[in-house]
């Protein structure tokens, strides 16, 4: 009985820690620009957004009609996500002392913008930019990817 | 008899349409367009898909992808472009602006006489800018092991950083890093020593 107790509360105590963790984990970016509705899906709740919110890898980033959102990543790459869509960051990590680091981003439907940042510069086979179709390899740049028809529609 | 015939009729040319329907979905190709920087500079994107595979590296080319993955190279214009994605465009982040600050002699403590009027302007510019972060990042020349230069490098930062703080920008706004000598201003052979190279490199995000 007891050593069930303590079993629990053992659980609960690497849970707690877990979420300390995830929580304490670096900001993938910050919002710059935001019009209209737009809403950040993320495991364990959903933020309100706002112009100096941050995004987490994980994010999944949804625009309303006549909404957009720019987002600044911490390596200097900028994206906007125009109205109607829906942009999955699926993995970023970046060390600013050896450049090092990952991008991984599906815009799952409507349109995404991009400027290069430092990642792609550095270690431009670490960044990775997807539809539900097509990736796209970069080589220091700047583009707009638009998702035909509906795209994978949302969840 | 007849009845039968006519609704199988019906079935299917419900069908045919929304076989119609679907394939109208269908061919609406994913767009992928190249723009070139402020400058005029153009980089290069690789489209795949399927087993298909291009390459564009001209400003305003591009590829429609339609979705069984077959590619089709297209060449828009600044006006086309700004009429159809004008909103995407204008919700882009401000692009991040630097500052440079350099040291006198090799220290890691003692900025130049000009810091004062750099800090001046980046303040300026802040006033401005959505959110503002500073990542304040050091640097050194080519003298001296990676770890030392590492160490400097990060001490520097640390100088700029608390200098930043002084002239009131708010602590939780600066983050700090070294990169030690991987990112020389100026190429030199290792183990050379450059003033050019000793310095922090303040960005605005």
């Amino acid at each position: 009985m007891y050593s069930r107790a303590i079993k629990y509360a053992l659980i609960l105590a690497c849970w707690c820690m877990a979420v300390a963790d995830a929580c304490a984990a670096d900001a993938a970016g910050v919002v710059k620009t935001l019009t209209g509705t737009v809403h950040i899906e993320r495991p364990g709740g959903s933020p309100s957004v706002a112009i100096g919110s941050e995004v987490y890898s994980s994010d999944r980033i949804v625009t309303g009609p006549q909404s957009s959102i720019g987002i600044t990543l911490r390596d200097n790459t900028l994206l906007s996500e125009g109205s109607d869509s829906v942009l999955e960051l699926t993995k970023f990590a970046f060390n600013t002392t050896t450049y090092d680091g990952a991008l991984d981003a599906t815009i799952k439907r409507g349109s995404l913008a991009v400027i290069d940042g430092k990642l792609a510069q550095a270690n431009p086979d670490s960044v990775h930019y997807r539809t539900p179709t097509t990736t796209l390899g970069v080589r220091g740049t700047e583009f707009i990817i638009e998702v035909g028809g509906n795209g994978e529609s949302a969840r | 008899m007849k009845a039968v015939i006519r609704r199988h009729r019906r079935v299917l040319g419900s069908t045919f349409a929304m076989l119609a329907f679907l394939s109208g979905c269908s061919t609406t190709p994913d767009k992928v367009i190249l723009l070139p920087d402020p400058q005029g500079n153009v980089g290069a994107v690789i489209v795949r898909s399927g087993t298909e595979e291009q390459l564009i590296n001209k400003a305003y080319a591009g590829v429609d992808v339609a979705k069984g993955g077959t590619m089709e190279k297209t060449m828009d214009s600044p006006a086309s472009v700004q009429a159809r994605y004008g909103e995407l465009l204008a919700a882009r982040p401000p692009r991040p602006m630097t500052f440079t600050i350099n040291f006198l002699f090799d220290s890691a403590t003692q900025l130049a006489p000009e810091s004062s009027a750099t800090v001046a302007k980046l303040k300026a510019v802040l006033a401005t800018w959505p959110a503002p972060h500073l990542v304040v990042v050091g640097h050194t020349d080519l003298a001296g092991s990676q770890v030392f230069n590492d160490r400097l490098s990060m001490r520097r930062a640390q100088t700029v950083a608390a200098f930043l703080i002084k002239e009131g920008i708010p602590v939780q706004q600066i983050e700090t890093a070294g990169r030690g000598k991987r990112e020389p201003l100026v190429r030199t052979a290792d183990g050379i020593a450059n003033p050019m190279n000793r310095r922090v490199v303040i960005t605005i995000q």
